[in-house]
């Protein structure tokens, strides 16, 4: 066997080994457990025969529309590739890689071929998982026949985009400006277009909206159908079906039949990739080294990597040497979510919605009842977009907070030796997030009650909306506290289990080990609730006893609520602290 | 001054550091020498307040460590092997940033005075993304000093500086011992703590097995040979464990 082969076979026999060993660690045992529990009832169902969760339909009476579909869908693929990229070509390989096969005595192709086989296993599992996904499991032998067709599907198109970042690399060499090339894809997709509207214009009209309404899709489907198998665009699009059709066999004669000319166009796409020669070797190099930077930030818990471009930021306020220590986390928390610059923007789109949901409101008191749909339309979008932005804020600023901490925890050596106490470290870690999340929620709130005043003027005269907004307002940042808190004390008393370099991979294990903070999350928060829930509850009859007005037991409810949840969030943080004082760097290092 | 008694630290049924008993007066540097897994850096991270010690009573200028813990921390600057930063401040943030921490009413000036010391003054706006790695110890080093800490840690301070960066080091080092800050200084490269420490404390699997000024090592360990470097002594003391 060759080194190339070597090193292929051995580093994927010793991955799955290595995974397989570490099922000895209880979090990795545990999270497989998880991870196969949620696929064994998520896909178990497709496996029994169900449907899929999300998937294509079969059409009645129309076979060909899956087909064309999924052609188009590849041509779109294909198109793409040549338009956008505007780097130089890459062929992915890692800095370990570069390090030994880039300076040995290996020519250029054996090192494209090395890429391609290697890439085999990714596609191989991609294929099956798509065939899962689109609900075909349970069809048999079909089954197979679907990975198969996947799998040409996937190679084709991975060899496609190689092939044309190569002829890219070299259009660039001799003198092509990428704008040229881009003009020159986007003329040739007009003329396809033109055709596309000649070939229409000389059949029959199509089906109106009323009758694809009551037939389904399937005159729509059959009337794209015949534009797509008439005149030239029948010749133009043969390839792409040819590719696509053994995906879409459903017994082994009809898949062996059509497979020949689908792996004569991947061949010529194989042959296409290995004869070009062109430098990939800078690129590959720039590609690596980024995506090392980005494997490093998601090791320390960011989203996303820092690059030597970034630019200083101006902070919101300028931070006074002496004071309150926790202030200094929180001004350097607002630096790095984008300092005062990223705070202004996003202060001058709050003011703009907010200008706009007030003139929305203006609009409904003048014509209650009345108002044009346009602005139904724009109302809407805007208010579905800050309750959106409030459900999703609820999980985010926890798992924003947890990672902050997981940064922190990098770091740990220097704050240790801080001279403050592990309580005001954890508040300030905390606070930034919390605070940054809660102003925009507070946001999203006012803008929605702005919204809410455009489609129902009455509650505008309503005392309980705002109160019942104001109430949510203020059990805001106590409840993001308390969000924070967990998934922060889960970081500090189990660093080995929270440690996302290692657990954001794929995986049966890694998505086990997910879905169990993120579960145990939720169960922390509903355990924290309780007892909020109680006190507002006792404190909502305690008041019945003295007065009947529902305003006055609400608030006095919603009070009790929040005071409680804030005492939980003090609590949390002072646990926090104690954690942090305790937390053992070495065990870390 | 630090002053170190009885200090052990366990993990679990494994002893990482034995006993260990030691002072520095202040304007004394000592090198804290071992081979690789000694339990240097453990020592380190104990004497600084990082990790806690199992046994053992620590002072920092008069400060109990483990019961006056903020007061003791407020004295002293550890500077680890590896500087880490924060990736969105840039030099002078930095310097605020640890000011607020350590309550430096008078940091602006101070902050100024160590930039030009440093030569960073030009890059004060400026990211650790755009720093070499030499001048990301030199914001370290910035940081460290700030509030004038009495008792200085040291780990690995000269590895991977280019030698004009291991001489400023150095430097900076014996300035800040003739202004009477104890310090400590964890390192491999022993013929600079040779040119550094005032003594030297030589660790074997958690135990200290030499501890004293240089003469005094070599007179206690020389064997014969009067003129021993402090690098043949240690690969006399630690013999197999070397190289490790």
């Amino acid at each position: 066997m060759n080194a190339l082969g070597y090193l292929v076979t051995r580093s994927f026999a010793n991955g799955v080994l290595s995974r397989l060993r570490r099922l000895r660690q209880p979090k990795y045992l545990l999270g497989a457990l998880f991870g196969a529990a949620y696929f064994y009832f998520y896909f178990g169902r497709i496996l029994g025969g169900a449907r899929a969760p999300f998937g294509p339909r079969a059409i009645p009476g129309t076979a060909l529309g899956p087909e064309i579909g999924a052609a188009i869908l590849f041509i779109t693929t294909i198109v793409l590739s040549w338009i956008l990229p505007a780097s130089r070509a890459a062929l992915a390989f890692t800095e370990a890689e570069i390090a030994f096969l880039f300076p040995a005595p290996i020519s250029r192709r054996t090192l494209v071929i090395m890429r391609l086989v290697k890439s085999q296993i990714v596609l191989l599992f991609f294929a099956a998982f798509m065939t899962l996904i689109t609900g075909r499991f349970h069809l048999g032998i079909e089954a197979w026949l679907r990975v198969g067709g996947w799998w040409v599907i996937m190679n084709t198109l991975n060899m496609h985009r190689i092939g044309a970042s190569f002829a890219l690399q070299r259009l660039r060499e001799r003198g092509m400006a990428d704008w040229k090339r881009r003009i020159a894809v986007v003329l040739a997709l007009a003329g396809v277009a033109m055709l596309v509207e000649y070939t229409r214009r000389n059949l029959p009209a199509p089906p109106g909206i009323a009758a694809t309404a009551q037939s389904g899709v399937t005159a729509l489907a059959a009337y794209i159908s015949q534009i797509l198998h008439t005149g030239p665009l029948h010749y133009l699009l043969a390839p792409f079906r040819l590719v696509v059709l053994p995906n879409f066999a459903h017994d082994p004669a009809t898949f062996l039949h059509a497979l020949p000319a689908a792996l004569g166009i991947m061949a010529l796409h194989f042959i296409w990739v290995v004869r070009a020669d062109v430098s990939f070797e800078d690129a590959a190099i720039e590609s690596a080294k980024k995506r090392a930077a980005f494997l490093a930030a998601r090791g320390r818990g960011e989203l996303r990597a820092q690059t030597g471009s970034a630019k200083a930021r101006t902070p919101v306020w300028r931070l006074r040497p002496t004071g309150f220590a926790p202030v200094a986390f929180i001004w350097k928390s607002l630096l790095k979510s984008g300092g005062r610059r990223t705070l202004s923007r996003w202060a001058v789109l709050f003011i703009a919605l907010a200008a706009g949901a007030w003139a929305l409101r203006i609009a409904g008191e003048r014509q209650p009842g009345n108002l044009p749909p346009a602005v139904i339309w724009i109302a809407a979008v805007i208010g579905v977009g800050c309750y959106v932005t409030l459900l999703v804020s609820f999980i985010m600023i926890g798992q924003h907070s947890a990672a902050q901490l997981r940064q922190g925890i990098a770091t740990m050596d220097l704050l240790k030796t801080y001279p403050i106490p592990g309580w005001q470290i954890a508040l300030g870690e905390l606070f930034g997030p919390v605070a940054l999340g809660t102003l925009m929620q507070w946001c999203a709130l006012g803008i929605a009650m702005l919204i809410l005043g455009t489609f129902a003027t009455a509650t505008r005269h309503m005392p309980m909306v705002p109160l019942i907004a104001g109430g949510i307002a203020l059990f805001l940042p106590a409840f993001n506290f308390s969000m924070a808190i967990f998934p922060a004390a889960g970081t500090l008393m189990f660093p080995g289990w929270f440690r996302p370099q290692e657990n954001s991979g794929p995986g049966l294990e890694n998505t086990g080990l997910r879905l169990m903070m993120g579960v145990g999350q939720l169960l922390a928060v509903a355990a924290a609730l309780i007892p909020v829930a109680f006190f507002g509850a006792l404190a909502w009859f305690a008041a019945g006893k003295f007065t009947q007005v529902l305003e006055w037991q609400a608030l006095s409810a919603g009070g009790t609520a929040i005071l409680i949840l804030a005492m939980e969030a003090c609590l949390g943080v002072a646990w926090l602290g104690s954690l942090y004082d305790k937390f053992d760097v070495s065990g870390e290092s | 001054m630090i002053a170190v008694e009885g200090l052990t630290k366990l993990y679990g049924d494994v002893t990482a550091v034995s006993d260990l008993s030691f002072t520095v007066e202040p304007g004394k540097v000592m090198g804290l020498v071992g081979p690789n897994g000694a339990g240097k850096t453990t020592a380190l991270r104990c004497i600084s307040g990082i990790i806690p010690a199992t046994h053992g009573r620590i002072e920092i200028d008069g400060h109990d460590l483990h019961k006056d813990t903020l007061a003791a921390k407020k004295l002293l600057a550890f500077f680890p092997d590896e500087p880490r930063l924060f990736d969105y401040l840039t030099v002078r943030q930095h310097l605020e940033f640890t000011a607020r921490l350590y309550q430096v009413r008078d940091a602006a000036e101070r902050s100024r005075e160590l930039l030009d010391a440093l030569e960073m003054t030009e890059k004060a706006n400026v990211l650790p993304t755009e720093l070499s790695r030499g001048m990301k110890q030199k914001v370290a080093l910035a940081c460290g000093f700030l509030h004038q800490p009495r008792v200085m840690f040291f780990d690995e301070p000269l590895t991977g500086l280019d030698p004009l960066a291991i001489r400023r080091t150095k430097d900076l080092i014996a300035a800040k011992a003739r202004d009477g800050v104890a310090i400590i200084i964890s390192s491999h490269l022993l013929h600079l703590l040779e040119e550094v420490c005032s003594h030297v404390l030589i660790l074997k699997r958690g135990k200290k097995i030499a501890h004293g000024t240089l003469e005094e090592i070599r007179a206690q360990f020389r064997e014969g040979d009067k003129d021993s470097t402090l690098e043949e002594i240690f690969i006399r003391l630690v013999g197999e464990d070397a190289g490790k």
